[in-house]
């Protein structure tokens, strides 16, 4: 039986700002949308919006110039992906390892499958 | 702040008492998501608290002051959408023209942003407009007229899927630390994602009043998780409710939630106790 | 902000009752123009403006009928408060019981007295279109003649100042308060009430009390018996009549608008 638990809403938000400085649409030290027009804009309550601001500005990927407004942090994308390989290890491993039990895929597999994979998808 | 106490009301003068004795109060700067069954009281609350209804008993209290005395300084801070209602045949200009100042507060560019918000022109007249129309035009002007008590009875219904997004984006722009904002409806999902906190309703009293913050955290929402202590079917399998531990966020499916409490209201409230 | 009563708020009332129900006050106006002229129009031709006939007649049936008809119409045609949602917009405009009061005493009193007066000229009019005579108001002999008749019929302390005060405060007053019953206070019920006081203050107690205070005449006995003795004592029983029942009028317009008042303030929705 599967257990899935979807992210709060205000995790989401902040992982779709995340999303787009990975991808290079938010340069670092650019201004990010005011709370209130990011909450507008997702079709949030203004708190909800309010708490994802919190959350990106706790992690250093944002911060908050007071009077002006929030802006992508320097290193911005470094940190986003320091975030994301803790929450990897901590969340996804122990579940992709409980499989790896469940289904009897040894550790050998997944390096021949992943060395395979990296053939196949790089020319 | 609306202060709700010792509130009876029932129809006529003998009839069934809707409420009895009920206690309740709505704080600033809060959305709240009213719910309930039909024929709950969700529209008799929300018509009470405008001053529309004489309690047998208790009183609701506006800002210290008793709504049923309808003073006009009190009238003039809160307003209600109702689920239907009647404009006049006239242009939306002269409307606003005759029934603005009547609100002190009234601001006449947050009204056009309102407008602007619902892709609606400002040259409008008001015979010629749809139910839904309608409905966006009065929404705008209950927002404009940055009353501090906003109730709305049924606010998404006749919107188009289209507009039930506009109408999302404008409460977001409309809402603010001041103001108390109350939306009493069935159609949960049009307005879940903008609710602050959650009462439902029902035939003895309240079921469960709680932050969706709180929600978060001592209620888990999943999927076929084992130690559920609600489950109903669902597209993606069996939707379960299980108890949280206080201190981790799961995403609140407040459907799912509102059919929780009306199985067993005990058991969801149980999990916001702190148990040892 | 004064919560009682501020004059601009009642303005702004006026203006939006004005530019929101403007069909359903000219509607109700239109009725009691038609009724009063309907009245008028009969007495001038049929009666040929027989002063003691009208003056004996006017208090029984052109009150009754008028009011009658009116509370009927207002209380089923114009109680758009039966309306749930107008109802809800009503009740939470925000202005105070009083005002809500003042105002609509504004619209009838001068709706009213607006449409008498028009009334009365358009009663002349047609009674000089249809029968050829002279009009009231450009023959100054017989404007003369029935000045004296009224004297003769309500007492030598006449004038057509105080009757038209009197009429204007126990009959159009008593009339408004049927208006603003029924089409403010959203029921038919009151209507009903207001037309018992009322007939009971005219008919019923002011025949009493001129039985208790004239003893010896009985108008309808003396007008079969002594039919040329009418003249000369029917200003005295109608003085008499009009003195009594005035009390009764203004005790009943002073009941049903404290009345109104009230009930508008208790109003609800449901």
């Amino acid at each position: 039986m599967d257990f899935k638990e979807s992210k709060s809403i205000y995790v989401q938000l902040a992982d779709r700002i995340c999303e787009d400085i990975l991808q290079g649409k938010l340069a670092e030290d650019e201004r990010i949308p005011s709370v209130r027009e990011f909450g507008v804009a997702m079709e949030v309550n203004v708190n909800t919006a309010m708490r994802a601001y919190d959350l990106l500005q706790s992690q250093e990927v944002i911060y908050n110039r007071r009077g002006i407004g929030y802006f992508v942090s320097k290193g911005a994308a470094a940190a986003i992906l320091a975030v994301r390989r803790k929450m990897f290890v901590e969340n996804e491993l122990p579940e992709i390892f409980r499989q790896m039990d469940l289904l009897g895929i040894t550790v050998d597999d997944i390096a021949r499958l992943y060395s395979e994979t990296l053939k196949t998808s790089r020319p | 702040m609306i202060e709700i106490k010792n509130f009876t009301y029932g129809y006529g003068k003998t009839g069934r008492c809707v409420f009895s004795d009920f206690d309740f109060r709505f704080e600033p700067g809060c959305v709240y998501g009213l719910l309930g069954e039909n024929g709950v009281g969700k529209s008799t609350l929300l018509h009470a608290m405008m001053g529309l209804l004489r309690p047998r008993a208790g009183a609701i209290r506006f800002g210290g002051t008793d709504v049923c005395e309808r003073r006009p300084s009190v009238l003039s801070d809160c307003y209600i959408v109702p689920e239907e209602y009647d404009l006049p045949r006239i242009s939306l200009s002269d409307y606003v023209r005759i029934n603005a100042p009547f609100y002190p507060k009234f601001s006449r560019s947050d009204f056009e942003r309102y407008l602007a918000g619902f892709e609606l022109p400002a040259a409008l007249n008001l015979k010629s407009l749809s139910m839904g129309q309608k409905k966006k035009v009065v929404m705008c002007f209950a927002l404009a007229t940055n009353a501090s008590l906003l109730l709305m009875d049924e606010p998404t219904n006749g919107l188009d899927i289209l507009s039930k997004s506009l109408f999302r984006k404008v409460m977001a722009q409309g809402m603010n630390e001041s103001r108390t904002i109350v939306i009493s409806t069935h159609q949960v999902r049009d307005v879940e994602n903008m609710l602050d906190r959650v009462v439902i309703l029902g035939r003895q009293g309240i079921l469960f009043d709680r932050t969706v913050d709180e929600a978060a955290r001592h209620l888990r929402f999943g999927i076929g998780a084992p130690d559920a202590i609600f489950a109903a079917p669902s597209l993606q399998g069996l939707a379960t409710i299980s108890r949280g531990d206080g201190v981790t966020d799961s995403a609140v499916n407040i459907e799912l939630l509102f059919c929780a409490v009306q199985a067993d209201a005990r058991k969801i409230n149980d999990c916001f106790t702190n148990q040892r | 902000m004064n919560d009682t009563l501020s004059v601009s708020r009642i303005a702004l009332l006026l203006k939006k009752y004005y530019a929101e129900d403007r069909v359903r006050v000219f509607s109700l106006l239109a009725v009691t123009f038609l009724v009063l002229a309907g009245c008028f129009i009969f007495f001038r031709l049929v009666m040929g403006f027989n002063v003691t006939a009208f003056a004996s007649m006017v208090y029984v049936v052109v009150s009754c009928l008028f009011s009658l008809t009116l509370g009927y119409v207002s209380a089923h045609f114009f109680c758009t408060g039966q309306i749930r949602s107008r109802r809800i917009a009503m009740l939470t405009t925000p202005v105070s019981t009083a005002e809500r009061f003042l105002a609509a005493i504004v619209v009838s009193l001068f709706g009213v007295t607006l449409m008498f007066g028009v009334a009365f000229v358009l009663a002349d009019l047609v009674q000089t279109l249809v029968t050829g005579g002279a009009s009231l108001f450009s023959d100054a002999e017989l404007m003369t003649d029935i000045y004296n008749k009224m004297k003769m019929v309500f007492g030598n302390d006449f004038s057509p100042l105080r009757f038209g005060v009197e009429s204007l405060t126990t009959g159009a007053l008593l009339y408004n308060a049927y208006f603003l019953l029924c089409g403010l206070t959203f029921d038919r019920h009151p209507f009903l009430i207001g037309l018992l006081i009322f007939v009971a203050a005219d008919a019923v107690l002011g025949r009493v009390a001129m039985q208790i205070v004239n003893p010896d005449i009985d108008l309808a006995t003396l007008a079969t018996t002594q039919p040329d003795r009418l003249p000369e004592l029917l200003p005295h029983y109608l003085g008499r009549l009009m003195n009594v029942t005035r009390i009764m009028h203004i005790v009943a317009t002073v009941t049903l608008y404290v009345l109104v008042f009230f009930r508008i303030r208790r109003s609800q929705l449901r």
